[in-house]
């Protein structure tokens, strides 16, 4: 430590918050395992077999959304909880229209200051939904 | 098959200062899906086809915009009661969307399913057509499913006419599943053991774009 120097904490970005979200919700990836899925989180990608999953000669559909302004209304009243679900099933509803089965998602979430409750209660909500969305 | 079920499979955190303000955060998810070579959807829609629709649970996740302005024009805070349900107003606005991912894939697998649509912003009127052949369209009875009390709040708080409404709110269907007529009532009654409030809403007819009669109520 330099006495004039300057962290990137200093700066605002708080990487052992980073790390400590993703060690809350690695739990709550992990319960949605399912057949194809190669590896664990923190790889650089992620990978997905889809002969594993049962496919032979399959077509890929991917979607993306978000959940708009509702998080206005989730962020001001504190109930973050159903977010997860909103964000999965707009994004899952979509593929099952083209006749898909789907098979994995990811999440991004933007922040300026990183809470690790709040962004763990976010991320394990995603993966209730996920769980949710399950065909089994 | 068996353990079928969606993969949360990776993530990016972004702590990113002067970007939001304190406290807020954005969201995004990418889902990728599949389905065997010539199972893709829509297929073989035609005149006569049967439109089946499912209830939503609440606004789901498109119209917000309009629904804060409302709120904001009936003075009422997200902690005020829900003229409309025995919560407050935010917790009643904020029912996760619906998901129906396993019961349009019964669906699908049982037979006769030509395209469904996910009703989201742009409401019946915009999303129901993207799955319709270019010179169809589709007749609708509003009539024949009932306007879910948050939707009657949000006509009336906000002084919405019922055009906009429908291509703004899902106006209580989520998801519409355009079926082969004779599907229809075997299909049907598949999505109920599924769990699903199911409307039969009207049919696949000629002509472009989706034509309704009778009101929203």
């Amino acid at each position: 430590m330099t006495q004039n120097g300057i962290s990137y904490r200093d700066a605002g970005v708080d990487i052992d918050a980073g790390n400590a979200l993703v060690e809350r919700i690695k739990p709550a990836a992990a319960a949605t395992q399912r057949p194809g899925v190669m590896d664990a989180l923190g790889g650089f990608g992620a990978l997905f077999d889809l002969k594993a999953a049962g496919y032979d000669d399959p077509i890929l559909v991917a979607a993306t959304d978000g959940v708009g302004t509702k998080l206005r209304i989730g962020i001001d009243t504190g109930h973050l909880d159903g977010l997860g679900q909103d964000l999965v099933a707009m994004c899952v509803n979509d593929l099952v229209c083209q006749g898909a089965e789907p098979l994995f998602f990811l999440d991004y979430f933007a922040t300026g200051k990183l809470s690790v409750d709040e962004g763990a209660r976010v991320v394990e909500g995603i993966a209730r939904g996920c769980k949710a969305a399950g065909c089994a | 098959m068996q353990g079928r079920r969606l993969r949360l499979i990776g993530g990016e955190t972004a702590e990113m200062p002067g970007m939001y303000h304190d406290g807020d955060f954005d969201l995004a998810g990418f889902a990728v899906g599949a389905m065997n070579r010539g199972a893709a959807l829509p297929a073989g829609v035609g005149q006569g086809d049967v439109l089946l629709g499912l209830a939503s649970d609440g606004v789901h996740s498109n119209g917000y915009s309009l629904v804060r302005k409302v709120a904001e024009r009936a003075g009422l805070a997200w902690s005020d009661a829900a003229p409309f349900a025995d919560t407050t107003l935010g917790e009643a606005l904020l029912t996760p969307t619906r998901l129906y991912v396993k019961p349009a894939l019964a669906a699908i697998r049982a037979g006769g399913v030509h395209a469904l649509a996910h009703i989201t912003g742009g409401g019946l009127t915009e999303n129901l057509p993207r799955v319709l052949p270019k010179d169809m369209g589709a007749d609708i009875d509003l009539g024949s499913w009932p306007l879910p009390p948050v939707f009657g709040w949000l006509a009336q708080a906000g002084g919405i006419d019922m055009s906009e409404m429908l291509k703004t709110f899902n106006s209580g269907i989520g998801m519409i599943l355009v079926v082969s007529a004779d599907r229809a009532d075997a299909l049907t009654d598949l999505l109920a053991q599924q769990g699903e409030a199911v409307h039969r809403l009207g049919t696949v007819t000629p002509g472009a774009g989706v034509r309704y009669s009778g009101t929203l109520a």
